[in-house]
């Protein structure tokens, strides 16, 4: 099997560029298109000098702008933690939803909603600082099993298992708390775990924190790129090489998660984001993180964009719009079945 | 250049067991070490221990005046280069050509991409080990023995003086053992220094300048193969019946 050539700086400028139009028309026809409407017309006279409707306006501007742009944002961060995880575990498997790190973030977010702290400015806030303590103590877990673990296949199945059972673990915790608060405020908690993109409530300051913490968190993993490729041949290699392991794996898995909280803390869980979209650009760009990371990062925005462009025609049939991670499921689960066979047969070539 | 590898008193504990007691061996630029013993007598973990890989227990490990274990993560990753006996399985498809450019880790700037030198350096050294048609092949697709050349490859990519090289002909064919040792001759006798954990015994006669004897992990001999590397010895230490002949000028061991 062929490799992909070694980086350069063309290669670098011509994917990223590729992506960032594919975003660019992602985003502009998922805002042209939706529920009431399309509205190519209306703003192809606005760009030609005609006012806009107020209720176009409202429509743009208040329901859909804030969707399509926290799309991005969690699409985004989802699939950079997801590159991340994997190469740190060294496990192509690995995705913030399957190894419970979204769960553990949505379980302190869900708390959070719970204890009725929600008020008017603490929500903002608190829901992601919540989800970052929940991101955390899941993957301190994960860290301490694959510390445990044994190398090699043997270990994968461990940090699958461990993600499946704090998954059910958390799940269980969530319909607990379900269960004892009142009926309205169960109502809110399901709607927030279906995984949705309808955050029309988030203002823009909300949006530009959160754009800004997720862009810091790719800014920082762009930081660690060359190492995180060293660190995903292995430790010893990595260590004799000259890179500080403990220091990029904690750093990385941290800045990976901040992202993920920010994604759970607004969106519930969304899971196979970070599975899908770094595998698919793998193929494609090839494992080198300096392209990776940032490609993951905008072929992510698209790729959430779009499932929840489906998500929202859905509305014709369904009179509603269906919770964008049921799509990402949909997309998800198959793929994530065929990669476990994949990487349950033997290493090609090996004698 | 390279400079001198001094092990004063080196000792490694782990779980409560003494892998390593009172090691202290000194080598100079230009020798090629092979360290021989029995399984389980420390080899691999001289070598870690060498490599600044694991701290050891006691004892201090110098190179020239710089002590090991104290040295900067990217000094000391100039200074040696280490290749297991096992490499690692590899999960992503990497190129064998972007493996080897990795050993410039350590010398290289962090947002740096690899030059035309860099490329043309590494293409040189896997032609070098016979490896320049895979090149463009992704890691994940080598046979086990591709893989082990590939990585020390990468070794000879650190520039590092000092290899560090656990069994590196474990997976390989013989034309390919003798080509590996020829390789890690050169490099020692072009000023550097090489330490091999090596089972091939007749191997080691042929391609090693010195040769330190581990057993129960102490060394019990060390110095030039003719003088160290006697019947008595090493059937004590491998606990077989080991026997010489000497053929067209090469001394050959067989067990009796």
């Amino acid at each position: 099997m062929r490799a992909h050539p070694p980086l350069t700086r063309r290669m670098l400028a011509a994917w990223l560029l590729g992506l960032l139009t594919l975003e660019v028309c992602v985003a502009t026809a998922a805002m042209l298109m939706g529920s009431s409407g399309a509205m190519l017309g209306e703003v192809l006279a606005w760009l030609g000098g005609h006012e806009l409707s107020a209720t176009s306006q409202a429509i743009l501007l208040q329901a859909r702008l804030p969707r399509v742009w926290f799309a991005a944002i969690t699409g985004g961060a989802l699939a950079m933690a997801g590159a991340t995880f994997q190469a740190v575990l060294r496990n192509p498997l690995a995705d913030p939803h399957i190894l419970g790190v979204s769960s553990g973030a949505a379980l302190f977010a869900t708390l959070f909603i719970s204890l009725g702290w929600v008020q008017q400015v603490s929500a903002v806030l608190g829901a992601p600082l919540f989800a970052l303590g929940g991101a955390m103590v899941s993957l301190a877990i994960l860290l301490g099993a694959q510390r445990w673990a044994p190398g090699g296949r043997d270990g994968l199945y461990v940090l699958l298992l461990t993600g499946v059972i704090f998954n059910a673990f958390a799940s269980a915790l969530i319909t607990f708390m379900k269960a004892i608060v009142s009926a309205q405020k169960a109502q809110e908690l399901l709607f927030y775990l279906m995984g949705s993109l309808s955050v029309e409530a988030l203002g823009v300051p909300t949006l530009m924190t959160c754009s800004l913490v997720v862009l810091g968190c790719l800014g920082g993993l762009m930081w660690l790129a060359r190492d995180l490729n060293v660190l995903s041949l292995g430790d010893e290699d990595a260590l004799a090489l000259g890179v500080n392991t403990r220091q990029v794996r904690f750093v990385a898995v941290v800045l990976a998660s901040i992202g993920v909280a920010v994604a759970v803390a607004y969106t519930g869980l969304i899971g196979f984001v970070g599975l899908v979209v770094p595998h698919a650009l793998r193929l494609v760009l090839g494992p080198d993180h300096r392209l990776l990371l940032p490609a993951c990062a905008l072929g992510g925005a698209s790729f959430l964009t779009l499932c929840d462009l489906l998500a929202r025609a859905c509305f014709e049939w369904f009179s509603m719009t269906l919770p964008v991670g049921v799509i990402t499921a949909l997309i998800g689960a198959p793929l994530f079945v065929w990669l476990l066979g994949r990487s349950m047969r033997p290493a090609r070539g090996r004698s | 250049m390279a400079s001198a590898l001094t092990l004063h008193k080196v000792a490694y504990r782990a779980g409560g067991v003494d892998i390593l007691e009172d090691v202290s061996v000194s080598s100079e630029p230009g020798e090629a070490w092979a360290i021989i013993g029995a399984n389980g007598a420390g080899k691999s973990t001289l070598l870690r221990v060498t490599a600044g890989l694991l701290a050891p227990s006691g004892g201090e490990v110098r190179l020239g005046d710089a002590r090991v274990h104290k040295l900067a993560r990217r000094e000391l990753a100039r200074a040696r280069a280490f290749v297991s006996a096992q490499a690692a399985s590899q999960h992503f498809d990497f190129g064998v050509l972007e493996l080897v450019l990795m050993g410039e880790h350590a010398s290289t700037a962090r947002f740096s991409l690899p030059s035309q030198e860099q490329q043309a350096r590494a293409l040189a050294i896997l032609e070098g080990l016979e490896l320049g048609a895979l090149a463009a092949r992704a890691v994940t697709a080598l046979s086990s023995g591709e893989l082990q050349r590939v990585m020390l490859a990468r070794a000879l990519m650190t520039r590092a003086p000092l290899l560090l090289l656990d069994e590196p002909t474990a997976n390989l064919d013989m034309r390919h053992q003798l080509m590996v040792l020829e390789r890690v001759r050169e490099h020692a006798h072009a000023g550097g220094m090489v330490w091999a954990a090596v089972h091939d015994l007749s191997l080691v006669e042929a391609y090693f300048d010195r040769v330190m004897i581990l057993h129960k992990g102490s060394i019990r001999w060390a110095g030039r193969p003719r003088d160290v590397m006697r019947e008595e010895h090493l059937s004590e230490v491998f606990g077989v019946s080991l026997r010489v002949i000497e053929t067209s000028g090469r001394r050959l061991w067989y067990t009796s």
